[in-house]
């Protein structure tokens, strides 16, 4: 079956030449499928909770303005860095074990975060400041048990899937995961919110997460962690299983071609932390400028949308183009899409239709999300690719894995900077103060996106500045054939 | 990191052989074999340690610019209204603890000046029949407050406005029924000279509107600049109805675009 697909002219169709490509998947059995709704229906859980989480976190557990999206940060921290942790565990201790670890970390964290303050305030009697000691350490539980999904489902997708469907194999787990964030927004998080309004609303999304994360975990109960599609990999494995994440550092923290690469990521910061900002700032801004029942769940699917059409649509197309300048291209229009919320909502009165401030605001962060989310889509598969390329050939793993280094030291920055700025520019009520003309242009929320849109917009001047310096090792004419070095490049991020 | 030899210590050989912990069954079967625990948990308890630190020294730096208030925890619990049988304990029990630790507590203004009274008057929703409801379980709240001896219920905020603009603004006839009974001018201006009726008349909040009237609220009165709360229903009410077309359907309640017909109507009847 899976050789007529490959015999089978390539259609001039961009949609029917992508999903033509799934019929290799034939091959692959049972755990495989097993494995995607593991990761469809732990994705749901993340995506319905990082979609609600700053404003769960501020109007169900109390915690102030400039906490929220602080822990969020953290979270995000705590995810990054426990992944990095425990990504060698998965090989040592099998499949089956971890999910069990995992799991059971991750309900349990998710459970604590579900009850909110209320544990600490009705049960034990605490003050509410002390029952967010509860919360943060439902947050810290329930990350260390999410840290161990990403390897875990990435490592069971590649024993499950043969060497010919492998990229294949990735390319659906992605879209499928797109799938499930674009239904946690308009599926899940807004008709709960419709039906429960407000913290209860929040919280409802919390505990729908919870039982997601239940049945993914029964699912993982059949997987059959022995079986291995490639059976000379279970070898492979055992040699892997060797690596430790610090030993990784180690090895290559002294290599040239690395500490350039440490710069070049340093350089993308600005507009990376961008990238978080959908989870950590937005869900506040459209909430307290628009109205708390505001369609968040809607505007945060515009993302996977987007996604999702240019993985079909645009990705082939693009492979015609220079790796760097599509890198530099797509944080140049994510940036410059921040220009859309920073200047004042009065300027959009110019456009017939536009006559009030929610109505600017609601063009604005409309118009933001589809171009930002274009943006994305043209920087983060050329980024991967690029982390590929400067990596000398035997450690293109090692690399890729060690990319997430800078964004250790971002992410709870950025947590902090958010925090302040929607405590100073965007608190709750600002929508009353907006309306009567009480808000000047350097305590809006207009300002607040000015500094972002300055961070953002750092990031590719400094590498068109730098560009000779730091990103011409391994020019992509170098490469013979970019179809199959993408091929293995999805395997490789995979496995890094 | 400590450096022994021009080594890195942590890259030194794994010392604790810990493969025990897998059963004999396990360990054919996966075919991994002489597991070394300890340096991974020796890399593991680094990076958490390092997370700790990073976290600690962020919340730090937070803590410095961070505006706190000492109501913040009991306006918490006000927002997330959690009464169950005419009671809510906790908050109860905050707002005893903040009494007898906090001088004034109860008139306390937070960094945008407002007080837990103004909290508890305030909700942002596009649909009134949600800050209808919100009104009816505000009004527990509001009693709570209104009943502590020493509250101040005429505070104003950085702005000027007292609880009643914001119970106004948000739509709320009930809470702003109680505030003027509590003795809040019903006709008091901020300091752009808005009224609690012309911000519920912007709104198009037809209930708060019509509850204004009635408690005696002044719909002659103008801002500096000539808006009146009629002028402002037309100008909003008009720009609010366009929010029907197919580009604003997420922002756009069918209720408030009636109420704000029937605000023009109530606002228009003293006139003639």
């Amino acid at each position: 079956m899976s050789k007529t697909t490959n015999e089978t002219p390539q259609s001039g169709n961009p949609i029917v030449r992508y999903f033509s490509e799934f019929g290799v998947l034939k091959e692959c059995g049972i755990n495989f499928w097993l494995t995607n709704f593991i990761q469809f229906f732990d994705g749901l859980a993340y995506f319905t909770l990082i979609i609600v989480f700053a404003l769960f976190l501020k109007d169900y557990c109390g915690f102030r303005d400039a906490d929220a999206p602080f822990w969020v940060g953290m979270y995000t921290l705590f995810l990054s860095l426990f992944v990095f942790a425990v990504g060698t565990i998965c090989d040592i201790i099998g499949l089956k074990r971890t999910y069990l670890v995992g799991f059971s970390m991750l309900i349990l964290g998710r459970l604590i975060l579900g009850l909110g303050s209320d544990f600490g305030m009705r049960l034990l009697d605490l003050s509410q400041d002390h029952s967010r000691y509860i919360v943060i350490a439902g947050i810290a539980i329930m990350s260390f048990g999410s840290a161990f999904m990403s390897p875990c489902i990435s490592t069971s997708v590649r024993r499950f899937t043969t060497l010919r469907a492998r990229p294949t194999g990735f390319n659906f787990y992605y879209l499928f995961m797109n799938i499930g964030a674009l239904l946690a927004g308009v599926a899940i998080v807004d008709p709960i919110r419709a039906h429960w309004s407000g913290p209860e609303g929040l919280q409802m999304v919390v505990n729908f997460g919870t039982c997601c994360e239940v049945i993914a975990f029964l699912f993982t109960r059949f997987v059959n962690e022995n079986f291995y599609a490639v059976p000379e990999e279970r070898i492979t494995t055992e040699k892997a299983s060797s690596r430790r994440p610090l030993q990784l550092i180690g090895e290559v923290i002294r290599e040239r071609p690395f500490q350039k690469l440490l710069v070049f990521l340093v350089l993308t910061l600005g507009v990376r932390l961008v990238f978080t900002l959908q989870f950590m700032i937005m869900p506040q801004y459209y909430t307290r400028t628009i109205g708390d029942d505001f369609q968040l769940g809607f505007m945060n699917s515009l993302n996977p949308f987007i996604i999702i059409t240019g993985l079909i649509v645009i990705i082939p197309i693009l492979k015609y183009f220079s790796t760097v300048k599509l890198m530099i291209w797509g944080m140049s229009i994510s940036a410059a899409s921040l220009i859309l919320m920073a200047i004042p909502p009065e300027s959009y009165f110019i456009f017939p239709g536009i006559d009030t401030v929610s109505q600017a605001y609601f063009i604005a962060i409309f118009l933001q999300i589809i171009i930002f989310a274009f943006g994305e889509l043209l920087f983060s598969p050329r980024f991967s690719e690029y982390v590929a390329r400067v990596a000398p050939k035997d450690k293109v793993a090692s690399y890729m894995s060690l990319a997430g280094l800078p964004m250790f030291i971002a992410k709870p920055v950025n947590g902090v900077v958010g925090g302040l700025l929607v405590s100073y520019m965007c608190y709750d009520g600002i929508a009353a103060k907006i309306d009567t003309g009480h808000v000047s242009y350097w305590c809006s929320p207009e300002f607040m996106w000015t500094i972002y849109l300055i961070m953002a917009v750092i990031s590719p001047l400094a590498i068109i500045l730098t560009k000779d310096m730091f990103v011409s090792d391994h020019p992509e004419e170098d490469v013979p054939d970019e179809d199959e070095e993408r091929k293995e490049l999805a395997t490789q991020e995979a496995q890094a | 990191m400590k450096m022994k030899n021009g080594r890195n210590l942590l890259l030194k050989k794994p010392r604790h052989n810990i493969n025990f912990l897998m059963d004999t069954k396990t360990r054919e079967k996966s075919g991994k074999r002489n597991i070394h625990w300890g340096p991974i948990l020796q890399d593991m308890v680094i990076l958490m340690a390092a997370m700790g630190v990073l976290g600690y020294l962020s919340k730090e730096v937070m803590e410095v610019f961070e505006t706190k208030s000492t109501t913040d925890s009991l306006v918490s619990l006000i927002r997330k209204e959690d009464v169950k049988n005419n009671v809510d304990e906790p908050f109860a029990r905050e707002l005893k603890s903040g009494m007898k630790n906090h001088e004034d507590f109860i008139n306390t203004h937070d960094n945008t000046g407002r007080t837990p009274l103004m909290w508890s008057v305030y909700v942002n929703y596009n649909n009134p029949d949600e800050t209808l409801k919100k009104d009816k379980t505000r009004l527990f709240y509001l009693n709570e407050l209104l009943k502590v001896p020493g509250i101040r219920v005429n505070e104003q905020d950085q702005d000027g406005f007292t609880a009643l603009h914001w119970a106004a603004w948000s739509g709320m006839p009930a809470c702003a029924e109680r505030l003027v009974r509590a003795g809040l001018d019903v006709n008091a201006r901020e300091n752009t000279g808005y009224t609690p009726l012309m911000l519920a008349s912007m709104r198009g909040n037809f209930e708060t509107v019509e509850k204004l009237l009635q408690l005696g609220a002044d719909a002659s009165l103008a801002r500096p600049n000539g808006e009146t709360a009629a002028s402002l229903a037309d100008n909003h009410g008009e720009a609010y109805h366009k929010r029907s077309s197919f580009v604003y359907t997420l922002l756009y309640s069918e209720k408030r675009d009636e109420d704000y017909d029937k605000v023009r109507d109530l606002l228009s009847k003293p006139a003639q």
